[in-house]
């Protein structure tokens, strides 16, 4: 009996301690460093936070880096000497970023001090004696493990294997920005329903203030993949997501904008549904645009920039589909393949000065790569955008003579989070 | 630390069970001890002064009697009083005389309301029954941080805690397969279920002001009434397994709450513990149903109206216990009749009563509150945005957590008994059936994401 208890805590203690004991080797073993960097070892870098702040410390050599990295989860870096370029940050003049940087600090700091709650004395000696770091690090240790990584990845293939088949209802467990529909496609959560708009005058004054600014300024929005791939939707989703009212209005605005001289708006709604019995224009594991969905809009895009130009693209081949949401979210690799298209365009744009507010369509890993070898341009993401005043986007702005304006149609007609849409918030920063 | 931390499961919790279980009987306490102060320290830092302090002055004047009864309590409950409920009375306050003041308004310590209710029960019944459980300073103080239910309960009697502290044959194999059993059910049912309900519900506080119909309302209600089951169900069952391992038996706090056919038989299923607590030392010493009718309505709704402070200083939970105060005081009016026994005391019924009583409690806001309770009712069927919103969040483990919920509701508790009691029969079979649960439960901490306990809030 007393044996038959022993072993039932022992195999109870060794079920709790595997993880402990995982991690513990696996972090026990050399990091290795990817044979991509290991190239350039004398290389040194410079690392940013989330909020673009330079690693005081640094710069660092690779070897130094891969220690870095594990105190906290840095946004982005570049190479010394190498253009700037924050992962998903801003790629503009360098003392235009130290603009952006300082004003978003200054910013940084005075939420932080009007935010803060604990503003009496005890609480602050309460808080600053609070050990709750030590929990926080614990819990990363195995957190971030490639233990857990390696079980996440498990559960997920075992439930994208139903999820392909699933026919009427979704069965993943680990969906947490995305759902599924038919055969496993993956559709992103923002917007995935249809609000109720004032179709006729939403946003119609800000498009008005936006062209009375001496800018040549282009809208792209990106249509939601649910509202184009509806096929791939399960029924009761369809049922749901289905939204005339974003086509309506994404119509008349374009058609109000049709009429101004310098601001245009591109309505990808109909140029995708004349388009899309030909191939997917969206990846099956991925909320953006496929190489094909990519191609038709920088046509769209190139056409509108110049009305003289001829634009089209070419099918060229195959070329690994990029399926980065799914396999992000949900580790899981998908090595499927999809048609690889060239767009080749007379346009010249050499001697303009191109700046693109950006979202993630243009991320280089969605399409930014294939418009940098269209034309030349500066780049600001969103997130810098929302935070800046008047006067800073002013600074960035006055160099540039064509401003491309590229967001997913929700955060750009809708809502931002919890913030207002980004074309009031552009418009707002106009003077 | 919550009990569903990787720093919990993996490397408090087997750290402390290899002591307790592997070194001499002698050291238990001091071992107990120690973990649970470090258990609330490392996650509290300092205010483990706060129940240090309550725990000398219940060792002090059990001894020595320094202070009235009176005093003693309101000593006791000094910190609660300010910790929680401070900000209220000075927001009131404020509002009727128009003044400005300021009190704390940081965290709230865990677990204060539950060691402060025990520290007052533990005192009372002393005194009433003329005998101290706990001799011993260090005795009272691991009483009140005992680690399996100091931060939620349940609320433990100090003659039940001392007959578990003094076993000798401690550690049985059953106990400890059972405690493993009630771990994974509570990992499963915390982590799965809840955790992906809480998704559903989380859904209205992004369209507060769009358009909700009746089914989108309904179907909130209903996720938030099995999220909350789960949620606290589950952290319980987490602490009557880890009591288990380590030789107590904590008191159950659920009893299948859902399958009540009347409100008062839902509160002797609900938080049992804290039901009992409040019949013990506010209701029956007021009096009870003792004292004439009108008294007993009055007892009746002080009670309800401590306890819905007790779950937290703010207007919904008043609403919320107003809510129950009346529903009980209903059934207490019509009990002698027949015909609303036949129309209202029935499992169906008051199930939904008590899903809709859960609004107040679950959005702070009046007017939200009122949104949700219209559109109940609204009889609108159209297509919304609400209801999209949950539609993307529905997946393989919603619908099985809303399943389980409405087994919860369906399945005779006796079905389920016998289930069990089948199940034991087959040893090799039980075994493979409580690794499993456990299994399925630990891969719930790294597939889930993080969500604090409800009930940690109180």
């Amino acid at each position: 009996m007393k044996h038959s208890i022993t072993q039932i805590k022992v195999l109870f203690l060794v079920i709790l301690l595997i993880p402990l004991f995982l991690t513990t080797v696996e972090n026990l073993s050399k990091r290795e460093i990817q044979d991509s960097e290991k190239k350039d070892p004398s290389a040194v870098y410079e690392i940013w936070d989330q909020f673009g702040n330079l690693h005081p410390k640094g710069p660092f050599t690779i070897n130094e880096f891969s220690s870095i990295v594990d105190e906290k989860v840095w946004f982005g870096y570049k190479k010394k000497s190498s253009p700037i370029v924050i992962s998903d940050g801003l790629r503009i003049e360098e003392h235009l970023i130290t603009i952006v940087l300082d004003h978003i600090e200054s910013n940084k700091s005075e939420n932080i001090n009007k935010s803060d709650p604990l503003n009496n004395k005890f609480t602050d000696l309460v808080s600053s004696l609070s050990q709750k770091n030590f929990i926080e690090k614990t819990d990363a240790l195995i957190n971030q493990s490639n233990f857990k990584k390696i079980l996440l990845k498990n559960v997920s293939n075992f439930f994208w294997t139903f999820e392909k088949k699933a026919e009427n209802f979704t069965l993943t467990v680990l969906n947490s920005e995305i759902f599924y529909g038919k055969e496993g496609w993956i559709f992103s959560k923002n917007l995935s329903s249809c609000p109720s708009l004032d179709s006729e005058n939403l946003h119609k004054e800000s498009l008005i203030k936006l062209n009375s600014s001496n800018k040549k300024i282009i809208i792209l929005p990106i249509p939601l993949k649910g509202q184009v791939i509806e096929e791939r939707l399960l029924p009761f989703q369809m049922f749901f997501i289905k939204c005339d009212e974003v086509k309506i209005l994404n119509k008349n605005l374009k058609n109000q904008a049709d009429s101004f001289e310098s601001t245009n708006y591109i309505d990808l709604y109909p140029v995708y549904s004349s388009k899309k019995n030909s191939t997917y224009l969206y990846s099956q594991g991925n909320t953006h645009w496929s190489d094909y969905g990519l191609s038709v809009a920088l046509v769209e895009l190139l056409s509108s920039m110049d009305k003289n130009s001829i634009n089209k693209y070419t099918k060229v081949g195959l070329k690994l589909e990029n399926n980065e949401v799914l396999e992000r979210l949900n580790f899981i690799n998908l090595d499927t393949y999809e048609d690889d298209y060239l767009v080749t365009s007379t346009a010249d744009f050499s001697k303009k000065r191109i700046l693109l507010i950006r979202d993630s369509f243009f991320e280089n890993r969605n399409g930014g790569i294939d418009l940098k070898s269209l034309f030349d341009y500066d780049e600001i993401h969103w997130t810098y955008v929302e935070k800046i005043s008047p006067e800073i986007f002013k600074l960035i702005i006055d160099s540039y003579s064509i401003i491309i304006v590229e967001s997913s149609i929700e955060n750009l007609l809708y809502y931002n989070l919890n913030e207002r849409p980004r074309l009031e918030i552009l418009s707002k920063l106009f003077p | 630390m919550l009990f569903v931390s990787t720093s919990f499961l993996f490397i408090f919790l087997p750290s402390l069970l290899v002591l307790t279980w592997f070194l001499k009987r002698k050291y238990f306490n001091t071992v107990l001890l120690t973990g649970s102060l470090f258990f609330y320290w490392i996650g509290n830092g300092f205010f483990l002064l706060i129940i240090l302090y309550i725990g000398i002055l219940l060792y002090f004047q059990i001894k020595y009697d320094y202070f009235s009864n009176k005093t003693t309590i309101l000593l006791i409950l000094t910190p609660l009083l300010w910790f929680k409920y401070s900000s209220f009375v000075v927001d009131v306050l404020s509002k009727i005389f128009d003044l400005s003041l300021s009190t704390y308004s940081g965290e709230l310590p865990l677990g204060i309301s539950f060691f402060t209710f025990q520290s007052i029960a533990y005192y009372i019944d002393t005194k009433k029954q003329g005998k101290n459980h706990l001799k011993s300073l260090s005795e009272i103080v691991l009483f009140l941080t005992f680690f399996p239910q100091l931060v939620a309960g349940p609320i433990i009697k100090s003659i039940d805690f001392k007959s578990d502290l003094l076993k000798v044959d401690r550690f049985k194999k059953d106990e400890i397969q059972y405690g493993i059993l009630r771990i994974g059910y509570g990992l499963i049912k915390k982590l799965l279920f809840a955790n992906s309900l809480s998704k559903l519900v989380d859904v209205q506080s992004q369209v507060f002001g769009a358009d909700i119909s009746m089914l989108s309302a309904w179907t909130i209600v209903l996720a938030f009434t099995f999220q909350i089951y789960f949620d606290f169900s589950g952290y319980c069952d987490i602490a009557v397994g880890l009591g288990k391992l380590l030789g107590f038996n904590l008191p159950e706090n659920f009893n299948f709450p859902y399958q009540a056919k009347s409100f008062s038989e839902f509160w002797k299923r609900w938080h049992i513990t804290l039901s009992q607590f409040f019949r013990d030392y506010v209701y029956i010493p007021l009096g009870g149903n003792k004292k004439g009718l009108l008294k007993t309505y009055r007892n009746l709704w002080i009670t309800f109206l401590l306890t819905s402070l007790w779950h937290g200083a703010n207007y919904n939970f008043i609403l919320w216990g107003i809510v129950h105060g009346l529903f009980l005081s209903i059934e207490k009016i019509f009990s002698q009749s027949s015909l609303f026994s036949f129309l209202f005391r029935r499992r169906f019924t008051t199930f939904m009563l008590i899903s809709v009583s859960w609004v107040p409690f679950r959005f702070s806001e009046f007017e939200h509150i009122g949104i949700i309770l219209k559109s109940l009712f609204s009889f609108s069927f159209v297509n919304d945005h609400t209801m999209a919103l949950i539609v993307t969040e529905v997946n393989l483990l919603t619908l099985i957590a809303f399943i389980a919920g409405i087994f919860s509701v369906i399945i005779n508790e006796k079905t389920i008994e016998t289930f069990h009691n089948k199940l034991i029969i087959s040893k090799i079979g039980y075994s493979i059936y409580i690794y499993s649960v456990l299994l399925i439960g630990l891969t719930g901490v790294f597939i889930s994401e993080y969500y604090p306990f409800i009930y940690f809030r109180f």
